[in-house]
């Protein structure tokens, strides 16, 4: 893979909607790797991702992303008209996208089991969204920009849909930027990951040193003290046990009654969210 | 320029679906035109006022109904684009409709056995594409400033607005009409169309312009 440099970098971006600030961020995508974007629903992923796209104009900062041409878009639900025929949007994307692959688009609709005269508004949400994948991917676009593209899936279709973005992987300058709140999706297939929380960065590296810096800890209530509760992310107390989420640098600061354990990425942004709404 | 011709042919493509809808309320239109009047040349103004309506309410509801706003971002079209292309559809929708009127009023002279005289009726049809492009000019800014369903009152408003202006007119003059049909008669209908031309390249070059500072700076 061709790591050299960033295929999208952000730096100070800053957008104001109403109550709800994002940024400044500054965001850097590597090249030829899978960034998975998480957050819990409102964390401002969705704005992120349409603020790089430049369908939302940033208050401040400044954007970096390669040309339209080379961006394949797919959001949670088809931007399509729905009375549209899928040969209708077809058409279009034929028209506009340079190098669109008609053959590669036609081999993936038949993967999907998508006929070239359905309607858009006949399409179940999953057939929706697989379709803009495919619409996306058809012009072998350098970079990949998925919105919640799992969502409305079955798991089968999750695990299809993993594959085929592999297989999209293999190319060399192929990059991959998905936002998703289905945090099992990010887990042996991410390589970086951007954890967004209230509009602001959290995390943002690769997934295992992510996992290397955290820890899931769990416990009695009698091994909590005013000096360690603190330190941990979205304390739940139980009838006599706890748990939550400290940084792995943290860990001398409970005793060894305590149990630390390597946590998942949902551990770790449950755990977080839960810390933000004590706080409110 | 390609860039323009394409996005018209996306634009009318969005249209497609619901051109079987359309046909009823143009037929209405038209008849609603011609029928009380009497008149043949009446056909000429109510098939380009019906540009008016299709062009702002259609393609920019379209917009909005299948989120076609990222669309145009997904296949890299520029807001610029957008906005140009978007001008270009209806001043072709103008054109056609205004032409199909045009192809309809002798076969409306024969059906009432009223006469026509080709003058006014190519006169008509120029200052038509001028009024109807000016009312366009006015209307569209509004659309790329705020979307379909937000604007949906100013192209309601603006249309509705010039035709109570001219019935108030017709109450107001009652030999209005005689006399703007007369003066159309005298009037070259090569100057008429060079006058329409360039009224619409004025005020549609401002109001693009317009149009496209406020897309530009539009949360999509």
């Amino acid at each position: 893979m061709n790591t050299v440099g960033n295929v999208v970098e952000a730096t100070g971006l800053v957008k104001h909607r109403g109550e709800f600030t994002l940024g400044p961020l500054d965001l850097h995508i590597p090249r030829g790797f899978v960034t998975g974007m998480v957050g819990a629903n409102g964390s401002g992923k969705t704005t992120t991702l349409r603020t790089l796209l430049g369908l939302i104009r940033a208050d401040a900062g400044s954007i970096t992303i390669p040309p339209a041409g080379e961006v394949g878009i797919a959001f949670d639900q088809p931007f399509l008209l729905p009375d549209w025929r899928i040969r209708d949007a077809v058409a279009v994307y034929a028209g506009f996208r340079p190098g669109w692959d008609q053959e590669w688009f036609d081999r993936l609709c038949r993967r999907f089991g998508l006929r070239a005269d359905a309607k858009v508004k006949e399409l179940s949400r999953g057939e929706g969204n697989k379709l803009t994948i495919a619409l996306a991917m058809s012009n072998h676009p350098e970079l990949l920009i998925l919105d919640e593209p799992t969502s409305g899936l079955d798991p089968a279709a999750r695990a299809d849909l993993s594959d085929l973005l592999r297989e999209h992987m293999r190319r060399e300058d192929a990059s991959l930027l998905f936002s998703t709140h289905i945090t099992s999706d990010l887990e042996h297939f991410a390589d970086y990951l951007v954890f967004i929380d209230a509009g602001s960065i959290v995390y943002s590296g690769r997934l295992d040193d992510l996992v290397q810096d955290f820890a899931y800890i769990h416990g009695s209530l009698e091994d909590l003290t005013r000096n360690n509760a603190p330190l941990i992310r979205g304390l739940r107390r139980g009838r006599g046990s706890f748990d939550g989420i400290i940084r792995t640098a943290d860990t001398a600061e409970f005793g060894s009654g305590v149990q630390i354990d390597a946590p998942t990425i949902e551990q770790i942004v449950v755990h977080h969210q839960r810390r933000n709404n004590e706080e409110d | 320029m390609q860039t323009i011709a394409r996005f018209v042919g996306l634009d009318l493509r969005s249209l497609r679906p619901y051109a079987r809808n359309l046909v009823i309320p143009f037929v209405i239109i038209l008849g609603a035109a011609v029928l009380p009047t009497r008149s043949a040349y009446a056909m000429i103004p109510a098939a380009a006022v019906f540009a008016a309506i299709i062009a702002p309410q259609y393609l920019f509801g379209n917009d909005e109904r299948g989120r076609l706003d990222t669309l145009y971002t997904a296949l890299g079209i520029h807001r610029q684009n957008v906005v140009t292309g978007r001008y270009a559809t209806s001043l072709v929708l103008l054109i056609v409709l205004t032409v199909v009127g045009l192809i309809l009023a002798p076969a409306t002279a024969l059906a009432l056995k009223v006469e026509l005289d080709w003058a006014i009726a190519a006169a008509l049809a120029a200052s038509s594409v001028g009024i109807v492009g000016t009312l366009l000019a006015v209307e569209l800014p509004a659309y790329f400033a705020l979307g379909a369903t937000r604007a949906r009152t100013v192209g309601l408003a603006v249309p509705a607005v010039v035709i109570v202006a001219v019935v108030l007119a017709g109450w107001a003059f009652p030999g209005a009409g005689t006399t703007v049909l007369g003066w159309l008669q005298g009037t070259s209908p090569g100057w008429l169309a060079l006058a329409a031309i360039a009224i619409l390249a004025a005020l549609g070059t401002a109001s693009s312009l317009l149009a496209a500072r406020f897309y530009l700076h539009r949360d999509l």
